[in-house]
């Protein structure tokens, strides 16, 4: 596969989902960046701006299986990972996969389940894999998740551990659409658009879920060159020590956006990552991972905030300046 | 002073034309461009030098076509005539062109003393004589005046000391810089690639650079220089703002509104970043890709700045005349003296700088140096000077100065004609030179114990050389200093005689003293101190010195404006309140407001033992005069909120904001809140 062709491919997915996601076409990318760095997304926007639409658009035209779980404060662990039924007929407690088998999991409005349950989903996203009476079953690939939160209710929600969302490898803002893209929208519902049909849009299977595998491998022989890596380090260092960080980004978060700029890169058709890549992804990768001084919070610093004066003091290589 | 040095150069590398040619010499000299007399019909000369057109005469003249047309010109005022001044007046005054010039009536002599001899139509000019500060008197204020007054002086200088004081030690541990994170934190320094060093920002200069690498094999190195070349014209273009933390994602996006120059520049970036980043290895192909899009748009951009120029200095008017290339100055003079390998500079240091005790050259030739009509008029002390240094076997040459009182002679004018004669005694090799004046002043011997070198006619010499003590030297006095001016060079043998006389001096190097002889200064200090603005900058390093002592401003240096370590109380409720709003708590905070509130009108009516709603309405409104039933409305509204075991989220803010305001009035009526 030459960068053409992954680039070609990508243009593919991004035009097929945006035909139903309309106005979206940072999150598309985003999203995209996120399936092919192998990692998973979560998705903060107020209900009703296309999130479902754009996972189960997105498996169609990836070709993976999709499901989703509809968090709520009632949901147990078992309900996402399954667990072991006895089956009276063969005398043995048998395992039932849970919904997390999948290739594609939303995770829908998932602080409104307690900790418990959300930290089920923490082995499955970190190693791809579900424990349970001690035995570890591996998930499919690829395996996705993408979950969602709405950042407006916060009564009867459960803030995610920062254990977890540093396993998401990016947050993304999704927010209302401009209004021409919404008349837009509203002409298509005219036209007959539904949403809960996406069969009868014609959405195209661009690749399947082999293909989507070896593309995410293929992001290792993306090039990284030492200044570059000398300068996400410098960036997440720099969120280490901001006056009103508390907790910068983890090492974790340096992989995180190593693996996003590689995945941009190979999206936009090179073979080598550029400043830009990791510049343009650094809030969406980076702004889960800090947090804030209370004191910061209070006077309405936020994380992107802290990220953006970050970008602004740190050196871009080979510069012109 | 380049053509000069240029000049200098080529008459050293060639020898010197021969004197009798010196006429040609001046022709070529003043056929140059930038003597505009003898180009422009229109020059503006001014009154003085209006003075060489009788002798010019309104026929052609083959050294100085255009002189004639421009005798018929309008007059301009040159306004400070000098070397520094290039300035002529329009002429549509109608002033003389020495108007400026102090017509005095009478001129200092040698001696010190007034001339009433000199009448000539120039007049010597005042010297500059600084003028005296008026001495500082405070206004008479009586004993308690003068007492309060340097009791306010006092101070106020106190103040200023402790406020210096206070600030250069207040909250330095909280206003101190923020402490750069310790290099361990922040991991190892980013590498610095071999081409990250400081670039220039001139977009010629980096694409020379650019060029040099590319030819030096470096195309890595040519690549990142023409690149910079690029960003460094849109840059000055206002088009993109290059910063070092910018991405060239950051600069294309900047071209949002140019989409044909930003679809090119994307272009160009996309090959460097392949060179930067990529795995192509840079190679003189690629560079010669970058560098044949860059050029067009880098120079493009200059081409239109130099036809906006070129535009702009052809709508100019142009003429601009400066003082030595008009016929009062002396540049031709000079040029003509380097063909003749004699070089002329114009002294700057003082007279009383000069060594009496001067030794002879290397050739026992003495110094030259010729005081100008409009040079600073020596003190007695500088003449007795100036004749020591001559008797030493110098040569000093007094053009239209009042002579010194012991050369015994003064300056008369309205002598016959313009014509000049040479003395017989003189040489008799010049005496077949036919030279002329536009003045016509001459010199009056009481003492004639020198030689007379020039004379209108018998009884009016025009210059008079007497040899001074037993080593050759001599002082010469000129009737006026017309011979040793542009303008003289003009007619007829003028040139050969100034280059014969000076080369019968002797050395190759003249002094020319003017008038801005002694103006320059030898040192900043004494610049300043020429320019009386010591109290103005003493004055401003003591402001800057309190801005740095109560700013912590490091002038030239770039810092973080120092951090708040605590915030005022008003930005902390401002806070608290937008948290409250966030929260949609405002009933909440109406809750906890009406519990505070309601004690406080117990408090203040006194009612505090008193229980029930309605008592303290009663003392509220007896003593604000509201309506009974409105305060009892507000009170129960309270104390309702008060009693309240559970409070829910609201959307009814206004009501909540409302209430606050009706307590709060009431807390205001009663006595306030303390």
């Amino acid at each position: 596969m030459t960068p053409q062709q992954f680039a070609e491919i990508c243009s593919n997915i991004r035009t097929q989902v945006g035909r139903v996601l309309l106005g979206q076409d940072e999150i598309i990318d985003n999203v995209l960046v996120g399936v092919l760095a192998r990692g998973h997304v979560l998705i903060e926007g107020v209900p009703g701006l296309g999130k479902t639409l754009m996972v189960r658009a997105l498996a169609r035209v990836l070709g993976c299986v999709a499901k989703r779980i509809q968090f709520t404060p009632d949901l147990m662990p078992s309900d996402v990972t399954g667990g072991n039924i006895f089956n009276q007929q063969k005398q043995q407690f048998e395992f039932m996969p849970g919904p997390v088998f999948t290739q594609l999991l939303l995770a829908d409005e998932i602080n409104r389940a307690p900790a418990k349950t959300q930290a089920a989903l923490l082995e499955a996203m970190a190693d791809r894999s579900v424990s349970s009476d001690g035995v570890t079953r591996p998930l499919p690939q690829p395996f996705f998740v993408m979950a969602t939160q709405n950042p407006v209710e916060s009564q009867g929600t459960y803030p995610l551990p920062e254990a977890q969302l540093d396993r998401f490898l990016m947050k993304l803002d999704v927010t209302h659409p401009s209004r021409e893209v919404e008349k837009r929208l509203l002409a298509n519902v005219v036209k007959g658009f539904d949403a809960a049909a996406l069969e009868n849009v014609g959405l195209e299977q661009v690749i399947t879920g082999e293909n989507l595998v070896f593309m995410q491998t293929y992001l290792n022989q993306i090039r990284v060159t030492d200044d570059l890596l000398d300068y996400i380090t410098d960036i997440v260092a720099r969120t280490r020590s901001h006056r009103s960080v508390f907790l910068g980004a983890s090492p974790r978060g340096s992989i995180a956006l190593l693996a996003t700029s590689r995945a941009r890169a190979a999206m936009e058709g090179r073979d080598f990552v550029i400043p830009d890549d990791i510049k343009t992804l650094a809030p969406a990768v980076l702004r889960h991972r800090l947090i804030l001084h209370p004191d910061a919070e209070f006077e309405g610093a936020s994380a992107d905030d802290c990220i953006k004066t970050v970008l602004n003091e740190a050196r871009v290589p080979k510069t012109a300046a | 002073m380049i053509s000069f040095t240029l000049l200098v150069a080529l008459a050293a590398a060639s020898p010197p034309p021969a004197l009798d040619d010196a006429n040609n010499q001046a022709r070529e000299i003043l056929a140059r461009d930038k003597y505009g007399y003898c180009h422009d019909p229109n020059y503006p000369l001014t009154e003085v030098e209006a003075g060489w057109c009788p002798p010019v005469g309104p026929e052609h003249n083959a050294r100085c076509q255009t002189f004639p047309s421009a005798c018929k010109a309008p007059r301009s005022q040159l306004l400070n005539p000098g070397r520094l001044d290039f300035s002529r007046g329009d002429g549509g005054d109608g002033k003389t062109g020495d108007g400026d010039r102090d017509p005095d009536k009478s001129t200092p002599t040698g001696d010190g003393k007034s001339d009433g001899g000199n009448s000539g139509k120039r007049k010597v000019p005042k010297r500059l004589v600084e003028p005296e500060p008026d001495p500082f008197e405070l206004p008479p204020l009586g004993g308690l005046g003068y007492a309060i007054f340097w009791v306010i002086l006092g101070a106020g200088l106190l103040l200023i000391i402790y406020l210096i004081a206070r600030n250069s030690t207040r909250n330095k541990p909280d206003e101190a810089e923020p402490v750069p994170p310790p290099q361990d934190e922040l991991g190892p320094a980013p590498a610095r690639d071999d081409h990250s060093e400081q670039l220039a920002r001139d977009v010629n200069t980096l694409l020379d650079q650019a060029r040099a690498a590319a030819s030096a094999g470096d195309y890595a190195r040519a690549i990142h220089r023409a690149h910079a070349a690029l960003l460094h014209r849109l840059d000055h273009d206002g088009l993109i703002r290059v910063a070092p933390f910018r991405t060239n994602g950051d600069y294309v996006r900047d071209l949002q509104s140019e989409a044909e120059l930003r679809r090119e520049v994307r272009d160009i970036v996309r090959d460097v970043e392949q060179a930067q980043f990529g795995t192509t290895r840079p190679d003189a192909s690629l560079y010669e890709r970058v560098l044949q899009r860059v050029v067009p748009i880098a120079t493009r951009r200059s081409a239109a700045l130099l036809a906006l120029l070129a535009v702009n200095l052809l709508s100019c008017d142009t003429r601009n005349y400066p003082f030595d290339h008009s016929p009062s100055g002396a540049d031709a003079v000079i040029e003509l003296a380097a063909k003749y390998d004699i070089t002329i500079k114009f002294r700057t240091t003082a007279l009383a700088d000069l060594n009496p005790n001067e030794a002879l050259g290397d050739d026992n030739q003495g110094r030259t140096l010729v005081l100008l009509h409009d040079s600073p008029f020596p003190t007695n002390e500088e003449w007795a000077h100036l004749l020591e240094w001559a008797d030493n076997g110098h040569h000093l040459v007094i053009a239209g100065r009042p002579a010194p009182s012991d050369l015994g002679m003064s300056y008369e004018s309205g002598a016959p004609g313009h014509d000049l004669k040479v003395s017989a005694a003189f040489s008799d090799r010049l005496t077949e030179l036919d030279l002329i004046t536009a003045d016509d002043s001459y010199l009056v011997p009481t003492r004639s114990d020198g030689t007379t070198l020039l004379e209108f006619a018998p009884g009016f010499p025009y210059a008079i050389q007497h040899e001074r003590g037993y080593r050759g030297g001599d002082v010469t006095v000129f009737a006026d200093d017309r011979l040793f001016t542009a303008g003289a060079l003009m007619l007829r043998d003028n040139p050969e005689f100034l280059i014969r006389f000076l080369r019968d001096l002797g050395p190759r190097e003249v002094e020319f003293a003017d008038g801005l002889l002694d103006l320059g200064a030898d040192t900043p200090a004494e610049a300043i101190a020429n320019t009386h603005l010591t109290p103005v900058i003493l004055q401003l390093l003591a402001l800057l010195a309190v801005f740095y002592f109560c700013r912590g401003i490091r002038f030239g240096r770039p810092h973080d404006p120092p951090t708040r370590s605590r915030r005022q109380f008003a930005e902390h409720v401002e806070a608290l309140g937008h948290q409250y709003a966030r929260a949609r708590a405002s009933r909440h905070a109406v809750r906890l407001y009406a519990v505070w509130a309601l004690e406080r009108l117990r408090e203040k009516t006194l009612m505090s033992r008193t229980p029930g709603i309605y008592p303290l309405a009663q003392a509220i409104a007896g003593r604000t005069g509201d309506d009974e039933n409105r305060v009892m409305e507000t009170l129960v509204e309270a104390s309702s909120l008060r009693d309240a075991t559970s409070i829910s989220a609201t959307t009814a803010t206004a009501d909540d904001l409302r209430l606050m305001q009706d307590l709060a009035r009431l807390v205001r009526l009663v006595g306030g809140p303390r």
